[in-house]
């Protein structure tokens, strides 16, 4: 995850950072201790899994006959397709919105 | 006489002894109300009606049947996690004002759905207005007064866009009798679809929700989740199953907010974005009108609530402990929550419809509804927001506060309580995931849907593994949106925004304009005065000359002279 984009200023000029925690928390070091998904390994084997899963999936669409309602349905892997260019096209359409819509944090108090 | 009681009774009472009560009575109390309210409803058969008659019209404060029996379960399973949920609320926390809004809160939904006549739907919807806001404005801050505010007003405004559509329904077809209404030349139904309209969150009236929710306490929250907008379901269903209008406001419902629930950095707010999108397929049912379409949104609201609400009360629990709602500051706390990691998990699977949880078995039979009446073009898109749900409220959700990257926030699991009401949540979304059969007895009409088929299984498997695909190549591309402190514009910018600077607009051209009528009118008199000053009257004019005494005689003698010489 990329996190050098760029932050929306407050009227003021200052980036807005993250508030204290709570009472019933403290705040360390990011990365002060390492848990099961800070290693690449865990990340990696996830990863592997799904890839798999994924191939399977596609294997099985033309194992299993299916019964489909609508004419694109009986596709060969439709619904893989759909699910991930439905999310490409989402996030894509989503990074335009947030062009024309995102304003800084203090937008309706600055006046 | 009838000897069932209303549950909307048994929580008056309840919440009166909730604000007389302190400690583990009060907690006592908390989890009985539901208890009491639940096994009311057992004891009811379908059928039942009250009737009061009152200047001439006939109210009926209590009529059930399957679908309001239905939603009645569902509330006093709703209060009963709640009130698990908020069970530690100690001082500092505004405890009493807090349970007390709540059990009212949960009454008056439970009020609303037996109401069988649109006067006493009113009183009860206004009832769901005044008492949640209290849940906004526990919360303290400048931003949950003014955001409860607001809601407080839209909300009474729905109230009285319903009582004018009554009473104009009333005195055209002389009933005030809450049943199906078909939309028409009449302007009565209309006015009473945009009071449902508001509280169901139609698209361009869901500001308030959006607002309102993430400003609410962490506990304040999961009910009005809860209630609210169910209510409007239930409404919708109940008088305008069948009409065409709703299934295109569903679909709008159920596509837009998935934009926004993208770029969203208030988890809180992601959540709220997710409910006007499930509102979406229950309208959507709701519009198609077949027996196996309103199944599936009344289904589908029952699910929504306990999954909807865990997943609020998961991010409430995350709340509650770090002080933190956004996803630009939270991460890596799977470290000290695994529990409610966990538990968050099951909630984001439930919603986004993974086969053995609750939604798949719910919001497929509107997909199937729609696809056996041939609306195909509709189909489309529903699928399409299907896969929006598992991005924002299947991995978003989960992803940015437990994982993602590590906050350095180290923090302990919430109370018990918090943590009993989210399991009981996680087993009521799974068991109706695996055995729906038991659950649909409940539905109101009798439908032969099998949710479990291999075609079924494997197409949503596909559609939610290779959605999830795309997440991971688009985060690890870099091309995923990052979670940035900020505000994205809505619906609310109307009023929020361009309603303060309209008027501050409206109200300096008005005063410059008067300031300019009157500068000219001060110019023109004063110039007047000007003018006369030099004329016959001015103090050197003619008229102001001061004349002695002697010539006033003399004219006076003159006048004399010629009287006498005229009258003699």
């Amino acid at each position: 995850m990329s996190h050098d984009a760029p932050h929306p200023r407050l009227s003021d000029g200052t980036v807005p950072s993250a508030p204290p925690p709570g009472p019933r928390s403290r705040q360390e070091e990011p990365g002060s201790s390492e848990g099961m998904w800070d290693q690449k390994s865990s990340v990696d084997a996830l990863l592997r899994v799904l890839y798999v899963v994924c191939g399977v999936l596609v294997v099985l669409d033309l194992v299993i006959h299916r019964h489909a309602e609508h004419p694109w349905e009986g596709l060969f892997s439709f619904y893989p397709l759909y699910g991930f260019l439905g999310i490409v096209v989402l996030v894509a359409l989503a990074r335009v919105l947030r062009a024309a819509a995102m304003r800084p944090e203090d937008y309706y108090d600055a006046d | 006489m009838p000897t069932d009681v209303p549950p909307f009774v048994v929580y008056l009472v309840g919440a009166g002894l909730v604000a007389l009560t302190r400690g583990h009575v009060r907690r006592g109390v908390l989890l009985v109300i539901p208890v009491v309210g639940m096994l009311t409803l057992l004891g009811v058969e379908p059928g039942t009606r009250w009737e009061m008659p009152l200047l001439g019209y006939q109210l009926v404060p209590f009529e059930v049947d399957k679908l309001s029996l239905l939603f009645g379960y569902l509330f006093n399973l709703a209060a009963f996690l709640g009130n698990l949920y908020a069970l530690h609320l100690g001082e500092g926390e505004r405890p009493g004002v807090q349970h007390t809004a709540a059990v009212l809160y949960a009454g008056s939904a439970l009020g609303a759905v037996f109401a069988g006549d649109l006067i006493s739907l009113f009183v009860f919807w206004e009832l769901l207005a005044f008492t949640s806001v209290f849940l906004v404005w526990a919360n303290g801050s400048e931003r949950s007064i003014r955001a409860g505010t607001r809601y407080l007003v839209i909300h009474v405004l729905s109230g009285v866009i319903l009582l004018s559509g009554t009473l104009l329904w009333a005195y055209e077809t002389g009933s005030v009798d809450f049943g199906h209404m078909e939309l028409g030349p009449s302007l009565a139904p209309w006015l009473i679809l945009l009071a449902f309209g508001i509280k169901a969150g139609f698209p361009l009236l869901h500001g308030w929700l959006t607002e309102a929710y993430p400003a609410g306490t962490p506990t304040g929250t999961v009910f009005l989740s809860a209630f609210t907008t169910k209510v409007a379901v239930y409404a919708l269903a109940r008088g305008f199953a069948g009409t065409e209008l709703l299934v295109w406001v569903g679909v709008v419902m159920t596509c837009f907010p998935i934009f926004y629930a993208v770029i969203e950095n208030d988890l809180r707010r992601v959540l709220s974005y997710s409910m006007i999108n499930q509102i979406g397929f229950m309208v959507v049912g709701i519009g198609l009108g077949s027996e196996l379409a309103v199944n599936g949104a009344v289904a589908h609201a029952f699910a929504d609530v306990i999954f909807k609400g865990l997943l609020f009360m998961s991010m409430g629990a995350v709340l509650y402990m770090t002080g933190r709602s956004k996803g630009s500051d939270l991460g890596g706390l799977y470290k000290t929550m695994p529990i409610t990691a966990t538990l968050c998990i099951v909630g984001a699977a439930s919603i986004s419809a993974f086969p053995l949880f609750s939604a798949f078995v719910t919001k497929s039979m509107i997909m199937s509804a729609a696809l056996h009446e041939g609306r195909y073009w509709l189909w489309l898109p529903l699928l399409f927001a299907s896969a929006g749900v598992l991005e924002h409220a299947g991995i978003k959700i989960p992803y940015f506060a437990f994982f993602a990257h590590d906050s350095g926030i180290r923090t302990k699991e919430p109370p018990r309580n918090m943590l009993a009401a989210m399991s009981l949540g996680a087993v009521l979304c799974i068991a109706i995931g695996v055995f729906p059969g038991v659950f649909y007895r409940l539905l109101p009409f009798q439908v032969d849907y099998h949710a479990y088929d291999v075609t079924h299984v494997l197409t949503q498997t596909q559609l939610l593994v290779f959605g999830i695909l795309a997440v991971v190549v688009l985060i690890r591309s870099g091309f995923y949106p990052p979670e940035l402190r900020s505000v994205n514009i809505d619906a609310e910018w109307v009023y929020r925004w361009l309603g303060p600077r309209l008027v501050r607009f409206v109200g300096d051209a008005v005063g410059s304009f008067d300031r300019a009528v009157r500068g000219a009118a001060l110019a023109a008199l004063d110039a007047l005065l000007h003018n006369s000053a030099r004329g016959p009257a001015g103090p050197s004019g003619l008229l102001s000359r001061t004349w002695p005494t002697g010539s006033m005689v003399l004219w006076v003698a003159i006048l004399l002279g010629v009287s006498l010489f005229l009258y003699l």
